[in-house]
């Protein structure tokens, strides 16, 4: 089955929406309370709201920052005295009404429930007693009374470690797989790779079987804060993925970006780099002149779209990183679209071309002499996990 | 000897004859006033004086589910009374039926063993809709008229998912080990959910496409036990070799798959694979 492709918001959304609204890029938005306070949710047109998930981000249970405040139900806020695991069982409900009020009040397509960021240390056991306790169960109560008719989506974080390690993968999937009344997952894996590009293949074939598991239960799948590996877990039929701008609404790190939140200092603006999709990885910026003097039918490789032409003008000189991501929405979500288009059997035939094209590319290029560094070197990582998958499926012979 | 006193009460009712006469309970059908015929149970509860008696808790809580309940998928409870003296009584509805233990050959077509494992569905949907798990579903638990229509019964250890605790004195969970899930087995309580049933359905259904061998059956695959080997996963899938079984191979295997999550999450599911199984045969 097909599936969509929404934004992940965060820092400079403005840029997502325009691509969404002005350019077709993408199918809807998770929106991100960390960085848009409640009025401008508020003031976001229908057209959005209709099209959008509220990513609740109650991660850290302790620390919000300002945005966060206005919304006025977090835990930190209703609990007097601030957030304690042991008060807070008695304001859980006030917790969960003021949330799906708001998410009501504001017409999202899905109703989610939020999530807390639980350390693997933990055992399994006591991360679900605890999830269901300060969350799931308040927030169900609630719905029980409101009787909504939205699609209710539950909130997941998996710790690489639950990823990897079968019997907590299990243990998860019973307990998620069994809460009665919801119509679909949020899943936000933490792989924490030394990589930009996640390159563990157990890590990767394990979170197939995982994706795969929940969309055979027919569980709405929603796969959120993902980067390119986005291509690879379509072979596992979600119903959407994310695609997004900062590697912070790419990549899910509790103690990079939530641990300390309220104490952020101002972010250093990365590095530019543009993404490359016969390539499937990011490249920096600085190279992308020289490959197109270099490459034959360069334009062709990045993309051929309006960002392309303006980032391989000779005048052009890089003062944003708009441009490159704006680039990044057309041609990922363009990806990401002709492989969901396809049947599932065959996204893995089409993947697996892309991929091993993309081998031979970087093969080529440092034939040419061009060092890239790390560049590319998930992808023998990728093709290791897509065919591990594929041959569970019997789709490899 | 008489192992229940029970004069004092059949006398009250018309045409009592008795059916099942046991250590501390005795069952007679009997002609009610009001409902007609009726099973009329009479036993001893657990107590200082009885301490090998029916344990009370475990009666009413059967008599509590079976009150919610009306459908023709369980006998109809008309009433229940715990009496001073140690003994309680049960007046039910009157099944005419056999045990499917008992009658396994009367179900010898795929078509017939898939209608019965729908209806067998439908009546558990009834209690799971109410968050109840049957717990103990096995051929002995299910009675078959004479129509072929299967009632449940004994939901004396069905479990309330709203419930929080339960007490059980055995090693396993409250089960018969031959017909439990892996999580039943091993009892772990926070995995037991509807699934559960899943699993002993999963197994009957096996069963009766093996002519009434059970599938675990170290007879068949080897193990030590079929407890064992249900948590083992050791199960005879051979069955499915038969081309006329090939088609409910995956309703099977996903009824008996080792974890819950591999199982049916809604019975919605699992009756919609039956029904397209229906349909792929006419």
């Amino acid at each position: 089955m097909n599936f969509e492709v929404y934004h992940q918001l965060g820092h400079n959304s403005v840029w997502n929406l325009e691509s969404l609204q002005n350019e077709g890029c993408g199918d809807g938005v998770i929106l991100s309370p960390r960085n848009m306070e409640r009025s401008k949710v508020e003031k976001l047109p229908l057209t959005i709201k209709n099209k959008a998930m509220f990513d609740p981000q109650f991660f850290n249970p302790h620390r919000i920052n300002e945005q966060m405040t206005s919304y006025g139900f977090y835990p930190q806020s209703v609990t007097p005295g601030g957030y304690n695991t042991k008060q807070f069982p008695a304001f859980s409900s006030i917790c969960a009404e003021k949330c799906i009020k708001f998410q009501e009040e504001n017409a999202f397509k899905f109703l989610t429930i939020p999530t807390q960021y639980i350390k693997s240390s933990t055992p399994i056991d006591t991360l679900i007693d605890h999830q269901n306790k300060y969350f799931i169960n308040p927030f169900l109560e609630i719905l029980k009374k409101a009787n909504s008719n939205k699609e209710l989506i539950v909130q997941i974080i998996l710790t690489r470690e639950m990823i990897k390690n079968p019997e907590s993968s299990s243990q998860l999937l019973n307990w998620i797989t069994g809460i009665d009344g919801i119509k679909g997952v949020y899943l936000i894996t933490e792989s924490k790779s030394d990589n930009k590009q996640i390159n563990d293949p157990d890590y990767l074939y394990s979170l197939l079987n995982i994706v795969n598991a929940l969309s055979e239960n027919e569980l709405i799948t929603i796969l959120g804060y993902q980067n390119t590996e986005a291509m690879l877990l379509s072979l596992a039929n979600p119903s959407i993925v994310t695609i997004g701008t900062y590697f912070n609404v790419r990549s899910f790190d509790y103690s990079r970006d939530y641990e300390n939140m309220g104490e952020e200092k101002d972010m250093k603006q990365p590095k530019p780099r543009v993404y490359i999709p016969s390539l499937l990885d990011w490249i920096d910026f600085v190279f992308i002149q020289a490959m197109n003097r270099k490459i034959p039918n360069f334009k062709k490789l990045l993309g051929e779209n309006k960002y392309t032409d303006e980032m391989l003008s000779p005048s052009y000189k890089i003062s944003s990183i708009k441009t490159p991501y704006k680039h990044f929405f057309v041609e990922g979500s363009k990806q990401l679209r002709n492989i969901g288009s396809l049947k599932i059997e065959d996204r893995y035939v089409e993947l697996n071309s892309i991929m091993e094209s993309a081998v031979d590319r970087f093969t080529a290029l440092e034939e040419i002499g061009f060092v890239l560094g790390g560049c590319g070197s998930h992808l023998p990582s990728w093709l290791t996990a897509a065919n591990l998958f594929a041959a569970d499926q019997g789709w490899r012979k | 000897m008489q192992s229940v006193e029970y004069t004092d009460i059949i006398t009250q009712y018309n045409n009592a004859s008795l059916v099942y006469e046991g250590g501390q309970r005795v069952v007679f059908k009997a002609d009610h006033p009001v409902f007609g015929k009726i099973a009329l149970k009479i036993g001893q509860y657990r107590s200082a004086q009885v301490p090998d008696g029916w344990d009370i808790e475990r009666i009413e809580r059967e008599i509590g589910i079976l009150q919610q309940i009306d459908s023709e998928y369980y006998p109809k409870n008309y009433g229940f009374e715990k009496l001073p003296d140690g003994r309680y009584i049960i007046i039910e509805e009157y099944v005419d039926s056999t045990p499917l233990s008992r009658c396994m050959g009367r179900f010898n077509t795929s078509a017939s063993i898939m209608d019965l494992t729908k209806n067998l569905i439908t009546g558990l949907n009834i209690i799971w809709d109410k968050n109840i798990v049957h717990r103990d579903l096995k051929p002995d638990n299910i009675l078959i008229t004479p129509n072929g229509f299967p009632k449940i019964i004994d939901l004396g250890i069905a479990r309330s998912l709203d419930r929080t605790t339960i007490t059980h004195p055995l090693a396993f969970g409250p089960c018969t080990p031959d017909y439990a899930a892996p999580e039943l087995l091993i009892y772990n309580k926070k995995l037991i959910d509807k699934r559960t049933d899943q699993y002993s359905l999963g197994i009957i259904l096996v069963q009766l496409l093996l002519e009434g061998k059970h599938p675990f059956d170290p007879v068949l695959v080897g193990g030590p036990s079929i407890p064992d080997n249900i948590l083992s996963d050791n199960w005879f899938k051979a069955v499915f070799a038969k081309k006329e079984f090939s088609s409910i191979s995956p309703i099977a295997k996903k009824l008996l798959g080792f974890q819950q999550y591999q199982r049916y999450r809604t019975s919605g599911m699992l009756l919609g694979e039956i029904n397209s199984w229906m349909e792929a045969q006419i």
